[in-house]
């Protein structure tokens, strides 16, 4: 039967702990005992570096103090909790939210439906399952980007293009979903020439064959 | 001391403000209740309706959030006499009355002898709707007129956004008015001055009492000149003023851009690098 010690990590406190047997030879009989090696607490407070260098015997709790995250050691590895700890100062904010419980404010900007001041890097914008609301943004399986304003899905429409030409002009043109070429959008004549040097594609139809017809000019009279 | 419960699905006829039976209405429990008494109301949305002689009594939520009095856009008042606490209550959609009626849609008019004291803890009032009457100074959504010496408005953890100021265009348009000395303190408080236009708010304090405010953010959004006080003298401290014309200093007063989330739509939690968070004082 031994006593030992053990930092409570819910008071904060040692408590004196008493065994059948002795749990481990870092513990010390108080009857008067030498310890050896190293007393280890339930959670180890040191740098990133220090606890990743450590194999503690069984599952360990630890504490970054650089990088201020909190790491388990569950035998094998050590996990890090993926979030940072922020400071918390005694002071509370200023305002409603705090003090009338509407809210604590999040200092890493994660709240139960926002986040907040963050940039994103990386990601897919997929479907949208809530129920929408103004500002919203999606994809669609039929390949569609939208944004919900006004009341509705709008589809944001991409593939267009300002074309300086050979005279140094500019044509407003665009590439439909699904087509190859790019097409000037008052005449749907493509910006790619034939053999002949005109458009091969005119008036968005295209003849067979090498050559193209004349452009035809439709509409009044001459 | 008593408990009555009223819920939005009661009966003012067959209840009998318990749990099992509540009641309907405030009034309701205000006839059939004595001083000291406490009304709990289960959470849901109630109708603001008139209802006069609330002194002396608790008006609590069943959960501080979950109860809602909507006016529906109805021109209707609370008369708030001497020390009635209400807490975790939001009010919405209520009309400022018109000169005959009750005037403000909390307080008191020519009360005489009434001392006016109620204490709004954890509420919130948002949406309110000003009026066009001729009685400018009293047609507003807090205040008391003619007050008896010893009034007082207190807040504690309370909200406040998008509220109209008389439609009439009056050049003075506050939240709170009075012609005598009312003090007010608010405690812990963010008042949003969210309405643009001919109808936003000029004003936040119109008495010639005593303001004190404590860890509170006051904020203009209205594009235009919002003053914090006519009349009366202000003690601040650890308060954000943010565009406010007049604005007291103190200990810890910051005049900066509280940075809500989205002030635009009605989200007034804090961004993370807002200034007002962990700068309060311990109270």
């Amino acid at each position: 039967m031994g006593f030992g010690t053990a930092l409570n990590i819910h008071t904060g406190k040692f408590d004196l702990v008493q065994s059948t047997s002795v749990l481990d030879d870092r513990y010390v009989n108080v009857t008067g005992d030498t310890m050896t090696g190293a007393l280890l607490g339930h959670i180890t407070v040191d740098t990133k570096a220090n606890i990743l260098a450590l194999s503690p015997a069984g599952n360990q709790l630890a504490y970054a103090t650089d990088t201020t995250e909190f790491y388990l050691y569950d035998g094998s590895n050590w996990k890090v909790a993926p979030l940072e700890l922020q400071t918390e100062a005694q002071a509370p904010d200023m305002g409603a939210y705090e003090a009338g419980g509407l809210g604590i404010s999040d200092k890493a900007g994660y709240y139960s439906d926002v986040i907040t001041d963050k940039d994103l890097s990386s990601v897919k914008l997929k479907e949208y399952y809530r129920t929408a609301g103004e500002g919203a943004v999606r994809t669609t399986t039929d390949g569609e980007f939208q944004v919900y304003l006004n009341g509705v899905w709008n589809d944001v429409v991409i593939n267009f293009r300002l074309r300086e030409d050979s005279d140094g002009n500019y044509e407003f043109e665009h590439n439909p979903v699904g087509f190859d070429l790019w097409y000037e959008i008052m005449s749907g004549n493509s910006d790619i020439l034939g053999i002949d040097g005109k458009p091969i594609i005119q008036q968005y139809t295209t003849s067979m064959g090498a050559y193209q017809r004349d452009i035809i000019i439709n509409g009044g009279t001459f | 001391m008593a408990t009555y419960y009223i819920s939005p699905t009661g009966n003012d006829t067959t209840g009998n403000g318990s749990l099992s039976l509540p009641w309907l209405t405030v009034q309701r429990f205000i006839t059939s209740s004595i001083a000291n008494d406490t009304l709990i109301c289960l959470n849901g949305t109630y109708t603001f309706a008139n209802t006069t002689g609330i002194h002396y009594r608790t008006i609590q939520a069943q959960t501080n959030g979950s109860v809602i009095f909507d006016g529906n856009g109805a021109v209707c008042a609370w008369q708030l006499q001497t020390a009635p606490v209400i807490t975790g209550i939001t009010f919405r959609n209520i009309k400022t009355p018109g000169r005959d009626s009750y005037s403000y849609i909390f307080g008191l008019t020519s009360p005489g002898a009434t001392v006016g004291s109620p204490t709004f803890n954890n509420c919130v009032f948002h949406s309110m709707l000003g009026n066009n009457g001729t009685a400018k100074d009293r047609e507003l959504v807090f205040g008391i007129w003619s007050p008896a010496g010893g009034s007082s408005f207190t807040f504690n953890q309370c909200l406040f956004y998008n509220i109209q100021g008389h439609t009439s265009g009056a050049v003075i348009r506050p939240l709170f008015g009075s012609n005598g000395v009312v003090s007010i303190n608010l405690t812990g408080c963010t008042i949003a001055a969210t309405v643009t236009g001919v109808t936003a708010l000029t004003h936040l304090w119109r008495t010639s009492g005593l303001i004190t405010v404590k860890n509170i953010i006051a904020y203009n959004g209205s594009g235009a000149t919002l003053n914090w006080k006519d009349g009366g003298t202000a003690v601040a401290t650890y308060s954000d003023f943010y565009l406010i014309t007049g604005a007291p200093t103190g200990a810890g007063v910051i005049t900066s851009n509280p940075l809500f989330i989205d002030p635009v739509n009605y989200d007034f939690r804090l961004r993370p690098t807002s200034p007002c968070i962990d700068t309060g004082v311990l109270l």
